[in-house]
């Protein structure tokens, strides 16, 4: 007697469970769907219906490829694979048909059971997401090119006025009288620094999300190029440099070299009396690396420490210091296509330390890792 | 004959030598004087020829009409942006007539393009130079191109 009735609340607490199950699957503002592993849906919820424009019905009447764009095609079969083997993935992307012939974009998250032969998946339209994120790359293509555009054409007839600015200088310096040879070499000096001015901007904007991807860069033979870079500013200067052993991180690794160069050329130039002495470190906390350089030179007041990360922003005459104010921002542009962030602490007097993080890489999911390295198939639309 | 901001068509410099004759197919006027400045302070003497865009520089070459009295080029400095007919065009039809192909051509432009050395040199070009920014660079690449070409290498008689 006592089993029946413990074995009634079973069911009864089984049937309860399945119709708040039932009752979620239909209100879910998510497309939620059960595909079986014969590549047939065996079920999807109202939002699904009303998302794609098709009824359950024909969802069911054919195998759920047949939804797919032709061109996600491979990469959803090779997912399908993953997932038919045990696997769930997430952030799975793919653009599937609907009733009136457009694609959405689709992100999935797909849970499989082995033992039913069946997926659990959940899907949500990211195809605004997707217009967006193709308008932000064409602009700053666009953008990138205009930059490109407007150094080039500015270095042609600059170079027109340097020259000739020059050649009246040798052809008649010392002939005319010394106010003649004053401004002269006033034009001479305005002319070298425009173009410098230029290089640097073109370097500048030059400098963003290549094509090439990230991949996994040693920081310590990042560092080690960067440092034979500077040997000759190094001994010019008896500079010591040391380092911590640095990790390995997910990067570009020719722009991680141009970043411990910038950094490090700076505190190799703004020393005080003492020769400079450099010290790179690096904490591994949670979800990123911070990076230390930490230098004995002249330091920068706090009331700067925002300001000298601005293109072209300089603390120092030129006659002080040499440069045209481009290290710094060019750091902050690198560590900023890196997802990391760059700051300073610095007492004026007691030398610099310079901070920036960059992310722990994390395992990546099986199409992620395609994206990085075909970035045109994961952008198109 | 003149170049449409008076200068003569050729030009002298040099002290050593029997003079060579160059062709510099250069559109900017500018251009053309500092190149001018620079092979008059040269050792070898040179005797420069200027085209200011593609079709001129071709009709020099054959001699056309207008043209049958300048001497064939021992030289060529080319730039690569012309306008009616390209520095590129012009190379690859020089390459084409038997009797231009085995002049020496320079590819003297403001272009550091990846794929502009890689077309001229396809195009047989016989050396890519970016025109430098400062003027001594300037001054002594146009010096180091005619000692290499004119007294260090050698030419075919003809």
């Amino acid at each position: 007697m006592e089993t029946m009735i413990a074995l009634q609340r079973d069911v009864a607490t089984a049937r309860q469970a399945a119709r708040q199950r039932n009752v979620f699957f239909q209100l879910s503002h998510e497309m939620l769907a059960i595909i079986g592993e014969d590549g047939y849906i065996k079920r999807v919820n109202p939002t699904f219906e009303k998302a794609t424009g098709f009824t359950e019905q024909e969802l069911l009447s054919r195998p759920f490829t047949e939804f797919i764009h032709p061109d996600d095609l491979e990469a959803t079969n090779t997912e399908f694979e993953w997932l038919r083997e045990g696997l769930a993935t997430e952030d799975f992307e793919n653009r599937w048909r609907c009733k009136d012939g457009d694609y959405r974009w689709l992100s999935w998250a797909t849970y499989p059971v082995t033992e039913e032969g069946l997926l659990y998946a959940a899907a949500h339209d990211v195809t605004a997401y997707k217009r967006v994120e193709e308008e932000l790359r064409r602009s700053n293509e666009e953008l990138e090119h205009f930059a490109y555009i407007a150094s080039h054409d500015l270095q042609e007839p600059l170079r027109m006025v340097a020259s000739y600015v020059q050649l009246l200088a040798r052809r008649y310096q010392g002939r005319l009288d010394s106010d003649a040879d004053d401004f002269i070499h006033y034009a001479v000096d305005g002319t070298q620094r425009m173009q410098k001015l230029i290089e640097d901007f073109l370097t500048y904007s030059r400098t963003g999300k290549r094509g090439n991807g990230f991949a996994p860069v040693d920081c310590g033979a990042a560092l080690e190029q960067a440092l034979g870079n500077l040997e000759y500013a190094r001994q010019h200067e008896h500079a010591s440099i040391t380092s911590d052993t640095l990790p390995v991180v997910s990067a570009d690794y020719f722009q991680i070299v141009q970043l411990f160069q910038n950094i490090l050329g700076n505190s190799l130039k703004f020393h005080g009396e003492q020769p400079p002495c450099i010290h790179i470190s690096v904490q591994k906390e949670p979800f990123e690396y911070i990076f230390c350089v930490r230098d004995n030179g002249i330091g920068i007041s706090p009331a700067y420490f925002e300001r000298i990360f601005i293109l072209f922003q300089r603390l120092h005459t030129r006659a002080e210091y040499p440069g045209t104010g481009i290290g710094l921002a060019l750091c902050k542009k690198i560590i900023e296509c890196h997802q990391g962030r760059i700051w300073i602490k610095s007492i004026p007097g007691e030398g610099t330390a310079l901070y920036f993080s960059l992310p722990i890489p994390r395992p990546v999911s099986h199409q992620a890792q395609e994206n990085t390295e075909n970035p045109e198939r994961a952008t198109h639309l | 004959m003149n170049t449409a901001n008076g200068h003569p068509k050729i030009v002298h410099g040099g002290v050593i030598g029997a003079p060579i004759d160059i062709l510099l197919v250069e559109d900017s006027p500018g251009d053309v004087r500092l190149t001018i400045e620079a092979l008059r302070d040269s050792k070898i003497r040179n005797r420069l020829m200027v085209a200011q865009d593609g079709c001129e520089a071709m009709a020099m070459l054959q001699q056309e009409a207008g043209y049958e009295d300048l001497p064939r080029p021992g030289l060529i400095l080319l730039d690569l942006n012309l306008p009616k007919k390209s520095g590129r065009e012009v190379l690859a039809e020089i390459k084409t007539y038997e009797h231009l192909r085995r002049i020496p051509v320079v590819v003297l432009t403001t272009s550091k393009a990846e794929k502009d050395i890689i077309a001229s040199y396809d195009l047989h070009a016989n050396c890519y130079i970016t025109k430098p920014v400062d003027l001594d660079q300037f001054i002594h690449i146009i010096h180091s191109i005619e000692e290499f070409w004119l007294a260090v290498v050698q030419l075919p008689q003809s």
